[in-house]
């Protein structure tokens, strides 16, 4: 089994982006969890960079000590859009606008695997799309 | 320059460990804090640091520098800034009230803290025609993202929740971290802002004065 963070259609209401908000608020892109070609979750015009250096910044703690993760954007009301909740073994992934419940539970490596392409995907499509280097911003995007 | 009138009070933080001015935040002015009140603050005769589970009340007179106590119940320690009133000056300021539990030293710090974030708030407020809310947040925006309802004049709503007297200033998170750069104004304006019936409305401020990002909430 595979879990993907995949986002397509990258695009910023600042073109280019000149500050941190302009990337984290205002740069967006269609988001899906994606497990096994079926999707989890998905969401247009979500704030994928905010997602993927909290996301880093959470895989880089302690796996022993680290928390549960819930997505706590700027752009969203409430928290848990995104979700990692420890369970036996590993990590359920999941979101309180979730398609369906998933009850996989991954191993932390699956979870870093997954975080550390998400990440990857992120600084390439900025890149690409809009001519800026994320890292300049959000170093720890490339420690991933 | 423009301020909210500030009460530091005691209650249980909700949140746990996410408390509504960060440490940073706090260290950061700690040196501005303490020099606009040094000289004119002391802890009061009888009190010693340590003893706040009794919970001082402090009340310091920016304007004056008079300071007076009372007790109150314990509590954990949170920062909210209430009231809005004009202040043409810092020694023109109306009174602070603030109470603690924990040490003497909280005060001068806390104070300095929700002043700068006060002043930076006005300072968005005067800023606010510059702003634009982000495309996900206008009415007819898809997703589940919380968006303003029709015909709501928003940079008037927005200015409105940061000079309001009933805003209250959280810690603002970024990339999962608690930001010593930003924070969270959330205000109900009395009025229907939101396409759900929200009254409330969530700004994200800079502490340089910058909107960032503003939305309605429950």
């Amino acid at each position: 089994m595979t879990i993907e963070f995949r986002c397509s259609k990258l695009s910023s209401e600042a073109n280019p982006p000149r500050s941190l908000p302009d990337l984290l608020i205002r740069t967006s892109a269609d988001f899906e969890i994606n497990i096994d070609g079926e999707t989890l979750y998905d969401e247009p015009d979500f704030p994928v960079i905010e997602l993927a250096a909290s996301l880093a910044n959470w895989a880089g703690r302690d796996a022993i000590n680290r928390p549960d993760f819930d997505f706590d954007s700027m752009s969203t009301p409430d928290t848990g859009w995104v979700w990692l909740r420890r369970a036996a073994g590993g990590w359920r992934v999941g979101s309180i606008h979730q398609r369906h419940a998933s009850l996989t539970v991954w191993s932390e490596s699956e979870i870093q695997h997954a975080v550390s392409e998400f990440s990857s995907r992120i600084v390439r499509c900025v890149a690409t799309c809009l001519k800026t280097d994320v890292l300049r911003w959000i170093p720890e995007l490339g420690a991933r | 320059m423009t301020r909210h009138a500030i009460r530091h009070a005691t209650r249980p933080d909700p949140t746990g460990a996410r408390r509504l001015i960060p440490r940073r935040v706090l260290a950061a002015v700690v040196a501005t804090a303490v020099i606009a009140l040094a000289g004119s603050w002391a802890p009061p005769a009888g009190a010693a640091p340590g003893d706040g589970a009794r919970g001082a009340v402090y009340s310091y007179d920016s304007g004056s520098g008079a300071a007076n106590t009372t007790t109150t119940t314990t509590g954990a320690a949170t920062g909210e800034i209430v009231g809005a009133e004009g202040t043409p000056s810092r020694a023109a300021r109306p009174p602070v009230h603030l109470r603690h539990s924990s040490r003497f030293v909280a005060p001068r710090v806390t104070v300095g803290a929700l002043d700068d974030a006060s002043g930076a708030a006005f300072r968005a407020a005067d800023n606010v025609a510059d702003f634009s809310v982000p495309l996900k947040h206008q009415p007819g925006a898809g997703g589940n993202y919380a968006r303003f309802a029709e015909g709501v004049d928003q940079q008037s709503a927005i200015r409105a929740a940061l000079t309001s007297d009933a805003a209250t200033f959280r810690v603002n998170y970024v990339n999962g971290v608690a930001s010593d750069t930003s924070f969270r104004v959330v205000t109900d304006v009395g009025q229907i802002v939101g396409s759900n019936g929200q009254t409330s409305i969530r700004v994200v401020v800079g502490n340089d004065g910058q909107i960032w990002t503003a939305f309605p909430v429950k």
